[in-house]
């Protein structure tokens, strides 16, 4: 299906300005680098890998050739403020469970586009076959974020006790939730 | 009386010749059947059961009511353009800029044969076309899906596809109704000479937003 169809998106946010969401292309990953690298360390540390490095940014763009991966990103202006990804496994018992993993810019927040991104993810979740999306967080700090998710129907699975740990040595607890995609609608 | 608009068009559908006919007036629509196609070979529920709602749509303001249907006069799909219900926000954009595709719909024996595309042919030669934002709203849970071997998201993208092709495009909304489930679906076709200043209302009425 043409990707013109689909994008750009324009959203307007509740404080009047206008985002558009497009998917990530290699021409975006020096962007890219720029909105993770002015993210706060506290924003980040939690994250598997190092958004800030160039070689990370070209593992996403290469995982997304390779279907392992779908992002999308949002401008505000010539600036990324958001960025989201689907990820899916292509082998084993965990094929049909996606990924789900969205960063807001700090003076973004708030103002609902990280659930617009998560509406355009969970519809291409849909499109990869996928049945089950998961979703993690950590608990203190992405609390907002948990909120937000579980008015998508996103349920709590499991929480992962004292499980990061930041610079400092304070641990957190990682709480694991789940969202069931539907592939046809009940006979109620 | 005959609209002056009003197209007829031949289609073989496989076994029989469908004619499709657009801007139906009432006396059309009288002389037509939806009992066996509609109303009792259904395992759903049509949007429209009665000919009384397409009489009544056909009496609206610029409507087109475009009808397919067999050599015994038999309803096999129907579509409709519309200006939208007075309590739908698109209104609120003046001179009646918007119009709904409200419906769109075949029976089910009736459907894969190129049918939905001919009724949209002939539903977007409006001589308004080019003067309005025309859209449709697809809320999932009244897409009939059973019968298909379409999910609901591959029965989304087959409705992408088709509307695409008569250069739709899909736009975000915080419609409520659309927002409930994230397969519905908000498309709209922006007019040739819609201006710049309406494009930018619609785009700030999508959010319930004046501009």
């Amino acid at each position: 299906m043409s990707q013109s169809t689909r994008y750009p998106k324009e959203v307007i946010l509740k404080d009047h300005r206008e985002i558009i969401m497009k998917p990530f292309e290699e021409s975006d990953q020096d962007k890219l680098l720029e909105f993770y690298k002015n993210l706060p360390i506290l924003l980040r540390w939690f994250l598997k890998e190092d958004p800030d490095d160039a070689i990370v940014i070209k593992k996403w763009i290469d995982n997304q050739k390779e279907g392992k991966a779908f992002s999308l990103i949002a401008f505000y202006e010539d600036r990324i403020v958001a960025h989201g990804t689907m990820l899916q496994r292509l082998f084993g018992g965990r094929r049909h469970v996606g990924r789900l993993r969205i960063m807001v810019a700090p003076d973004f927040r708030r103002l609902q586009l990280g659930t617009w991104m998560i509406f355009e993810l969970l519809r291409r979740g849909m499109e990869m076959g996928l049945e089950k999306i998961r979703a993690d967080f950590v608990v203190g700090l992405d609390d907002s974020a948990i909120e937000a998710f579980k008015k998508l129907d996103f349920i709590e699975e499991a929480v992962l006790r004292d499980y990061v740990k930041d610079e400092k040595g304070n641990y957190y607890n990682y709480k694991i939730l789940i969202k069931q995609l539907h592939k046809e609608l009940s006979d109620f | 009386m005959t609209h002056p608009n009003q197209k007829i068009l031949i289609w073989p559908a496989g076994e029989c010749n469908i004619t499709i006919k657009s801007f139906c007036s009432p006396d059309d629509i009288a002389s037509l059947s939806l009992k066996d196609t509609f109303v009792e070979s259904s395992n759903y529920n049509p949007i429209l059961s009665k000919k009384e709602s397409l009489i009544s749509a056909s009496l609206q303001k610029d409507t087109n009511v475009t009808i397919a249907y067999t050599d015994e006069r038999k309803i096999v799909g129907i579509s409709i353009l519309q200006y939208p219900s007075r309590e739908e926000r698109w209104v609120k954009i003046e001179n009646r800029v918007m119009m709904e595709v409200s419906v769109i719909e075949v029976a089910t024996k009736w459907r894969s044969k190129g049918i939905s595309k001919k009724l949209f042919e002939l539903l977007f030669e409006h001589p308004l076309k080019e003067y309005r934002i025309i859209y449709m709203v697809g809320y999932s849970w009244t897409w009939d899906v059973a019968g298909t071997d379409l999910s609901i998201i591959q029965y989304r993208n087959m409705l992408i596809n088709l509307f695409s092709h008569f250069k739709f495009r899909i736009y975000l909304t915080n419609d409520p109704n659309v927002l409930l489930c994230p397969e519905n679906l908000f498309m709209a076709r922006i007019g040739a000479n819609i201006s710049e200043k309406v494009q930018m209302k619609f785009k700030w009425l999508r959010f319930n937003l004046d501009n």
